[in-house]
């Protein structure tokens, strides 16, 4: 099943991928709104990066009350229906790696469903750091 | 929302003398005729701070400015800021600009600039969050390094996703050679840090929710891939600076014999290899990190086992620090030159000027000039490490000795009669880009309106090849593109390293894409000539009303006098003769007074700037 991954020792917190993500999703740049959260230290030594990781039975997907967030057979990308996401936030406070977001204007909460298929982060990476992993279903 | 895209139309003014803050529109027509960073900043700075301001005195300003792309990806222009004031090292105009994330973060703080004034009673910090401001006793914090401040605060949870521009013990003591950092970036010269520490600003503090919204950005972000693609074949983008960083240059120029050596007695380092490139990214190199929105990564973090001098931990040395503390005090222990670098970044120290100075004292010091009785007893002598970094924590302390250094070159020739020695510019410290080697950067170095600059000119097509390096004939018009291309790209608060794709030599086509595609205003390669040569001018009248004139269009009494001693370079410098009839065709092309070196009435006139034909005329 494929999900992203980062490789922190070849990120170098230059944050195009919260760019292009925030300007694909959004139409403005913003990194609060993208789908990926990033911190550096002081000595940029080491970034760490919260992205969804499209686990097997999500625990947002069960928490939702409203059936906004989506995964077919339990496996593979969750995505979100904004049509229905009541903007709740169960499924932000639910999320153990921090990946879903609330986005205050729109009342939505918001995530990574990796561009359908085709993900702007992977393509604008200039390190290659952030890449789709597949991983083998069991 | 403003008119134009990029910008969030709002400057935040702060009074520390009143502890006020408020938040000003900012005007229209000043987008469009100064577009921004260094241009909007020296509006303000010229308007606010009247003739004979003391730098250190609550009437000076200091101005934080970022521009209308930083938040967006453009690439390696996204996150810089610039550092605006009068200089308390040499009392002139000064620019500083540093890189990280603290330009965009601003912008998502909901805005495009702070104009500071006043002075504080007790240590502020400056926090600025989603459109709004707060002053914050700093108390806690004040004699607190660099790093050690920006990691206590950001492990306080208000602060923890917040970028940090502050300063450290050299900006709290007044050092002239006092930096401003943020993260691990600087704001290097002129001692804007010591003008921060005067006003007793720890800090200014950014955190934002917003966004950057521009015109269309389908055709933004398919203009920035276009962008990354030129950058991929570019070598020193795509290979030379993700590899190696800055550090490359060391090689580059020691080859051509000229890498400043000895305070520029010799141009050739013998023990060079151990200081360069491969050096560094061979038993230093851990790894790579970016600017904002930057695919270059040109920053290097290196580290060495050992801490015989602090911490050998730093992102650096750069290239100049390379030459100011490594070939410039012949000094080839690597391991030291990266702990000096991270010390000079934790006390919040120039390490181009504090390395010069160094150099230049130990020189005097060996022709009898500087003696014991003047050092507090110390020898000073080249080839010392553990001298050099007690004379930075010295510089740092901004008394005694240390004090002696701070106040810069100008002011160690007047001291000790070695005024030949002083390789300065308007008083601030060249760097390490030969001005005898040069011709060109030397005229940039002598019309810097900062003075020893590498900024104002550039040196890199004269080192690249890009044009003929040893020519003169021609070099003083030559600059003047050179600078029209550095000031725009200041405008826009652009990384240098831009240079190589936007073009090294003039204002290009790809400036107007930019300014078109960011915020929606059409200029011509023409009007952004003019932008360049206003906001020229207006910091040259900044300087002319506190005395500057075509006196101050100088070079050091090295460069003009005594030819490069020995090597590949052996003989070039710049003959007095040649340099005043290339500064006169700088001066025409410019439509300046060849007498007086100042903008005519009549180009001020033609630049919409009739309040400052009036204040000069
Ligand atoms: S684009 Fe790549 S290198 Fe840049 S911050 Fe994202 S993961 Fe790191
Ligand atoms: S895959 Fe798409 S949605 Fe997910 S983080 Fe990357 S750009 Fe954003």
């Amino acid at each position: 099943m494929p999900r992203l991954c980062v490789d922190e020792n070849k990120c170098t917190d230059c944050r195009i991928c919260q760019l292009v993500c925030s300007a694909r999703y959004n139409g403005v740049y913003s990194p609060k709104l993208s789908r990926i959260s990033k911190k550096a230290g002081i000595i940029p030594d080491t970034t760490t990066t919260d992205v969804c990781r499209q686990c097997s039975d999500a625990p947002c997907v069960a928490v939702c009350p409203a059936e906004a967030l989506i995964q077919p057979g339990g496996e593979g990308v969750v995505t979100l229906d904004e049509s229905l996401c009541t903007g709740c936030e169960l499924c932000v406070d639910e999320c153990p790696y921090n990946a879903i977001w609330f986005n205050g204007e729109t009342d939505l909460a918001y995530k990574c469903d990796l561009c359908g298929g085709s993900p702007e982060c992977e393509k604008r990476c200039p390190t290659v750091a952030i890449y789709v992993y597949e991983e083998e279903a069991v | 929302m403003f008119k134009y895209g990029g910008y969030t139309g709002n400057i935040l003014r702060v009074d520390l003398t009143a502890g006020t803050t408020k938040v000003e529109k900012l005007d229209e027509n000043l987008a469009r005729d100064y577009i921004g960073g260094n241009g909007i900043a020296a509006r303000y700075l010229y308007d606010i701070v009247p003739a004979g301001t003391d730098p250190l005195s609550p009437e000076n300003a200091l101005i934080l400015m970022n521009g209308p792309v930083q938040g967006t990806r453009v690439p390696a222009v996204g996150g810089r800021t610039v550092v605006v004031t009068r200089s308390p090292l040499n009392g002139f105009f000064i620019d500083a600009y540093y890189g990280g994330h603290f330009g965009a973060e601003l912008k998502f703080a909901g805005f495009d600039g702070i104009v500071v004034t006043g002075r504080s009673e007790k240590p502020v910090m400056l926090v600025v969050e989603d459109g709004e401001a707060r002053l914050v006793d700093a108390s806690p914090y004040w004699g607190m390094k660099t790093f050690e401040f920006q990691e206590k605060l950001r492990g306080e949870e208000e602060y923890h996703d917040s970028e940090i521009t502050c300063i450290g013990p050299a900006g709290e003591n007044l050092s002239p050679m006092a930096c401003i950092i943020s993260g691990v970036h600087a704001a290097g010269r002129g001692g804007v840090g010591a003008v921060m520490g005067s006003k007793h600003l720890k800090a200014v503090v950014a955190k934002g929710s917003g966004g950057v919204r521009v015109p269309d950005m389908e055709a933004l972000e398919k203009y920035c891939d276009s962008i990354n693609e030129r950058m991929k074949e570019n070598p020193a983008t795509s290979k030379v600076l993700p590899t190696f960083g800055t550090p490359a240059i060391v090689a580059a120029n020691n080859n051509l014999g000229l890498l400043g050596t000895r305070n520029y007695q010799v141009e050739v380092f013998d023990e060079a290899d151990a200081i360069n490139g491969e050096a560094l990214r061979n038993s230093a190199f851990v790894k790579s990190a970016s600017c904002f929105s930057c695919p270059i990564g040109c920053a290097k973090l290196f580290r060495m086992e050992g801490d015989e001098y602090g911490p050998a931990e730093s992102v650096g040395p750069e290239y100049e620090t390379l030459w100011s503390y490594g070939s410039n005090l012949a000094n080839s222990d690597l391991k030291s030159i990266i702990a000096a670098d991270r010390l000079s970044d934790e006390l919040g120290l120039d390490t181009i000027s504090v390395g010069s100075v160094i150099g230049m004292a130990i020189e005097a010091f060996e022709k009898g000039l500087i003696t014991a009785a003047d050092t507090g007893g110390i020898v000073l002598k080249y080839g010392d490490p553990q001298l050099m970094m007690d004379l930075i924590k010295q510089v740092a302390t901004n008394e005694g000795f240390g004090a002696v250094l701070g106040a810069g070159t100008r002011e160690l020739g007047r001291r000790f009669n070695a005024e030949k020695l002083a390789m300065e510019t308007k008083g601030l410290e060249i760097p390490a880009h030969s001005p005898r080697g040069y011709p060109g950067m030397a005229i940039g170095y002598a019309t810097s309106n900062r003075g020893g600059t590498h900024q104002d000119g550039r040196p890199s097509a004269e080192r690249g090849g890009a044009v003929d390096r040893k020519l003169k004939e021609g070099k003083g018009e030559y600059i003047v593109g050179v600078q029209r291309m550095t000031t725009l790209a200041d405008c826009l608060v652009a990384c240098r390293f831009t240079e190589g794709i936007f073009g090294l030599t003039n204002i290009s086509e790809d400036y107007v894409d930019i300014m078109k595609h960011v915020t929606g205003m059409d200029y011509t390669v023409e009007e952004l000539n003019d932008v360049a040569d206003r906001v020229y001018a207006l910091e040259r009248a900044f300087n002319a009303r506190e005395g500057a004139s075509r006196k101050d269009d100088t070079l050091p009494y090295r460069v003009l006098n005594e030819p490069i001693p020995d090597g590949p370079a052996a003989g070039e410098f710049m003959e007095p003769d040649v340099f005043e009839r290339e500064l006169e065709a700088y001066y025409r092309k410019r439509g300046w007074d060849v007498e007086t070196g100042l903008p005519t009435a009549e180009t001020l006139r033609r630049l919409k700037l009739d309040d400052v034909a009036s204040d000069l005329y």
